[in-house]
Order: C-alpha cells, then structure tokens, then sequence
C-alpha cells in the first residue's frame, strides 16, 4: 500500500543504490556519466537515503514528518543549485546542468509524494471515525 | 479521480516535464557524444586540420564540438580534482565555453541550419574519449598535472586551427565573426593554461 512509510523506503533506496552507483563508472550518473557527480556528490546520495530509510524504519509512525523534512530539505538544495554560480555546491559537490534539473524533478516528485501521503492518512483518519 | 490516481498524474506529469527539459538540452546530450573530442584537438595535426575542404556547415559542427569536449572535461576535472588551480581552470572553461557554444547555436537559430557530422568532428569525439578515460584514471597532482598539459596542448592546436584554418575558410560574415571573437577568449584561456601548468608542476 501506497504511504508515507513505502514512499520513504522507496526513495531512500533509490538514493542509497544511486550513491553507490556513483563510485563505479557507468554513463548515468558518476564523474563521466549524464549527471555528473564527485565523491562528496556520492555520500549526499546515500546520506539522503539513509534519512529516507531512517525515518522509515527507525523513526516508526515518523514517517509523514521525516518525509517532510527531507523534502523541505532537497526542495531547497535543488533550488540552491540553480543559484550557484558556477558548478560546485557549496564549494565541495559537483553538479552538471543535468544534476541541477534532475535535482528539481526529483524534489517535484517529492512535493507530490508528500502531499499524496498527507492527504491519504487525513482520508483513512477520518474514515476511522466514520 | 481519488487523491493517489491525481497525485500519480502530477508525477507522472512532472515526470514528463524533465523529461521534456533534459531533452530540451539537447546541446548537453550533443556534448556527450561529441563533448569527447576535447583533448582530441591536441592530437590533431596540421595536415589533419587542413587537409579537407571544410565548408561553415562542418566547421561550425567541429568548433562547437570541441568547445563541447572541453566542457566534459573541465566537468571531469571538478569531479576528480582538488588542486584549487585545476578547479579554477575548470570553471572558466565551463563558463567561456558554455557562453561560446550558447552563441553559436543562437546563430544556427537564427540561420535556420544544421550543423554537419564530419570525419574531424568524429576523430575528436574518438580520441577525446580516450583521453577521458586516461584523466579519469588518473588522481591528485598526476591528474592536475595531466589535465593542465592537456589544456595547453589543446587550446594551442585549437587557436591555430581556428585562426589558420577556420576563419579563413568560413564564407558566412556572422560565423567568422563569432570565431573571429572566440578566438579571442580562447587565446586568454591558452595564458591562463600556462600558468596552470607552472603552477602545478
């Protein structure tokens, strides 16, 4: 079943598999691959799925909130990215053209999930007092 | 339409919207395939670059082509280096020869032409490529030493084609000027390689 929990372990192990995947060279996403990342890039990868999985497993009934939290979060780093100037986050994680769009799609999808979630457990709360 | 089926649309629909703007970018898929022959002009000799009659179709392909090489590679370089010279380097041919190549597709805009895949375009992009894969191999002051000597020998082989070969053979008014212009940065960027390369030496 689709919530908060399920969508919290599905992005964080995208995340987790995407970082990595970024220490092996391949053409999607590594230091020659479409989306271009460096090792620092790599460790925000598995940091953001490890967040993902922690508030899933760990921080049990978290779920919604932790959700949250991480998507304020990358909402505001893919923006930053489109503020940088030049190609280095921060001054350390290397980003492309690409990174920077992917960044916003992914964080999209994140508001979407969000809302989604948030929505269904108001639904199944108030159908339990129906 | 429940909350999830519209929720499933929105990402569904976002989806499609980067999509649409990775696409979009096309320019940034062009520079991968050809974004490898970078390196590849450092290679190139004299009678490779003049021997074949080359008209503004091709060479506008070539020099976009190669400003395209240099970018993946100064990517490569932010990726791979931390020598603050090589960063510094990386940066300004990222910057220089985005806003180089950003022109030149404003003027195939406005010409309403399509650049021509040529022999030179494509041996860039092949030996570009192994010199990619040389570079990625490579770390601390072996990269920035490599990648250095590899801009310079580049931007040297790159300014002499330009002004040798390719402003002289370019028929269009508006294509020479924009090498004419070019040629300029990219004679600052063959100074700026030198001193990077003494620098990290």
């Amino acid at each position: 079943m689709l919530n908060s929990k399920t969508i919290c372990i599905a992005f964080g192990s995208v995340f987790v598999l995407v970082g990595l995947l970024g220490f092996i060279p391949n053409p999607i996403v590594s230091s020659e691959g479409m989306f271009e990342t460096n090792v620092l890039h790599n460790f925000v990868h598995l940091l953001t799925g490890a967040a993902f999985r922690f508030g899933s497993v760990v921080l049990d009934g978290k779920e919604n909130l932790t959700l949250k939290a991480i998507t304020v979060a990358y909402f505001g780093v893919a923006l930053l990215g489109f503020f940088t100037e030049g190609n280095m986050l921060l001054g350390m994680v290397h980003i492309n053209e690409a990174d920077r769009w992917l960044h916003l799609g992914l964080a999209m999808a994140m508001v979407v999930s969000t809302i989604g979630a948030s929505q269904l457990s108001t639904q199944l709360v108030a159908s339990s007092h129906a | 339409m429940n909350t999830f089926t519209k929720s499933f649309l929105t990402l569904t629909l976002a989806s499609a919207v980067l999509v649409g703007c990775m696409t979009a970018n096309g320019p940034a898929t062009a520079e991968q395939s050809m974004g490898q022959a970078h390196m590849t002009k450092t290679r190139m000799t004299k009678e490779e670059a003049a021997a074949p009659k080359l008209n503004d179709l091709e060479i506008a392909h070539i020099a976009y082509t190669a400003g395209a090489i240099d970018i993946r590679y100064a990517h490569l370089a932010l990726a791979l280096s931390e020598d603050p010279e090589v960063l510094n380097f990386a940066e300004l041919m990222i910057r220089d020869h985005t806003a180089v190549n950003n022109k030149a597709l404003a003027l195939v805009q406005k010409l309403q032409i399509t650049p021509q895949d040529n022999a030179m375009s494509q041996q860039l992009s092949q030996q570009a490529q192994q010199i990619r894969e040389e570079l990625s191999q490579l770390r601390g002051k072996e990269l920035a030493k490599r990648y250095a000597a590899n801009e310079l020998g580049y931007h040297q082989t790159v300014n002499n084609v330009v002004e040798n070969t390719f402003i002289p053979t370019a028929q269009n008014h508006e294509l020479k000027a924009l090498l004419t212009a070019a040629l300029q940065t990219f004679k600052v960027h063959e100074g700026h390689a030198e001193a990077m390369n003494k620098k990290v030496m």
